[in-house]
């Protein structure tokens, strides 16, 4: 788990889930339509200064949910200088070119990329996982049977997680080891995933039984403690981000 | 009659098969970011089947249309809430992408028709549109022609064979062991 949600009580935590989304989706949009540095570099700079003042995320918080990403994303900023072409010349180091179009299509790509992820963090950690399914049954009219089924996945998650490691470990024991060449790790990788997969499934007869028992689905709709309302904040929130996007978009 | 709606049991494992991929690919994600980060586009697309796997499985099992389509879009959520993905965009496109190819394919086979050639058929036919996004998103389109045929070649043999030929395998053996006895593939209904 890269990160997660982290209660505060800044605009974004107090904001509900589906105007937050429609920020991000506003974000996404304009970090997939531009192949250009600056405007990542900028949009990446938004995006990290709403972080700061208001979702309250510290530099720290930020960090840390993009320092396992730029494992990858500086290697691959790399690779693509190598690979991209381009005619500009700005250095030469043996038979490498670097050239300006390459280093800006790479640097664009490496900006999306984080962003992207920095954009997640953010919704990730202002949004109560409840709150999302709350929003998805009360506001977007997804039947509560399927909406609950986000639920029943994260409270699994650490289970499985669990038995996957016990799993992994029984199969060292009775020594399979750690596979070792392709056609090992493939069929490494089949037992593993049907051993996952059987103790997943082992467990839907319980909890589903369970459910019913407590007459889950027996109607079509349902009570619920909480109530998902949008503020005024999320109004405004959506708003100016469809109007900044759209206007972007437009200008740019 | 033949039940289309979907039980309490099979939303419950749609929601842990979900789970379950996500638990299996979180032991590839160092590996699937080495491979970005060595070797571009070919490299990840080696492993690119295991992420379409639990969609593709969830149908098999339960075969009912939309399965494809709930299965995805709960993996996508759960990943996105996870933080585990490389953002939510990307998570719900590439869910969306391979909803709707797998349920097509499914839905052109009458979902009566459960062999190697439409469980395959719906495993390969799920990687261009996926492929299409991804090249725009990870900057693959200036790679080069040869590169992104060679990539999407790549993935296609991935989503055949980590995907659709292990998805009907996986699924073979746990119907022989009575697991699915709930499910259409164990050839049981629950009666509620």
């Amino acid at each position: 788990m890269i990160f997660r949600y982290e209660p505060g009580d800044s605009l974004f935590h107090r904001t509900d889930p589906l105007s937050k989304f429609v920020w991000l989706v506003s974000v996404s949009i304009l970090a997939l339509r531009y192949a250009n540095a600056p405007i990542q570099a900028a949009l990446f700079c938004a995006v990290a200064l709403q972080g700061v003042l208001l979702a309250h995320l510290s530099l720290r918080t930020l960090w840390r949910g993009l320092r396992f990403p730029l494992w990858f994303v500086v290697p691959y900023f790399v690779l693509q200088l190598v690979f991209v072409p381009g005619e500009t010349e700005l250095a030469r180091v043996g038979t490498f070119v670097l050239t300006a179009e390459a280093l800006d299509y790479a640097a664009a790509i490496a900006l999306r990329l984080v962003t992207l992820i920095l954009a997640s963090l953010l919704f990730v950690a202002t949004t109560d996982p409840r709150d999302v399914v709350l929003a998805l049954a009360q506001k977007l009219r997804v039947p509560y049977r399927f909406a609950f089924a986000i639920s029943i996945a994260l409270r699994f998650v650490p289970v499985l997680e669990q038995e996957a490691a016990l799993v992994r470990a029984a199969q060292q024991l009775r020594g399979l080891g750690e596979p070792v060449g392709l056609k090992h790790w493939l069929s490494w990788r089949k037992r593993f995933a049907l051993a996952v997969f059987a103790n997943a499934i082992r467990r839907v007869q319980k909890t589903a039984e369970a459910m019913e028992a407590k007459h889950f689905g027996a109607y079509r709709d349902r009570t619920y403690r909480k109530t998902i309302t949008v503020p005024p904040a999320g109004i405004v929130l959506s708003a100016i981000s469809g109007l900044v996007t759209a206007g972007l978009l437009v200008w740019l | 009659m033949k039940r289309k709606s979907f039980t309490t049991f099979d939303i419950v494992l749609m929601a842990l098969l979900a789970v379950a991929n996500g638990v299996l690919t979180n032991y590839l994600a160092f590996v699937n970011k080495a491979l970005t980060a060595i070797g571009g586009p070919i490299a990840t697309s080696t492993i690119t089947g295991i992420y379409m796997i639990y969609g593709v499985l969830a149908v098999y099992i339960i075969r009912k249309p939309g399965t494809a389509l709930i299965t995805y879009l709960i993996g996508a959520t759960v990943q996105s809430l996870l933080g585990n993905s490389y953002g939510m965009a990307s998570a719900y496109v590439a869910a969306l992408c391979y909803a709707v190819a797998v349920e097509t394919v499914f839905a052109l086979f009458r979902y009566r028709h459960w062999g190697y050639l439409s469980v395959v058929t719906a495993s390969l036919c799920a990687v261009p549109l996926w492929f299409v996004f991804a090249a725009y998103m990870f900057g693959y389109l200036k790679w080069g022609l040869p590169v992104l045929l060679t990539a999407l070649v790549v993935r296609c043999i991935s989503g055949v064979v980590l995907c659709g030929l292990l998805a009907k395998w996986i699924g073979d053996r746990l119907v022989k062991t009575g697991l699915l006895r709930y499910y259409e593939a164990g050839h049981s209904r629950k009666e509620v």
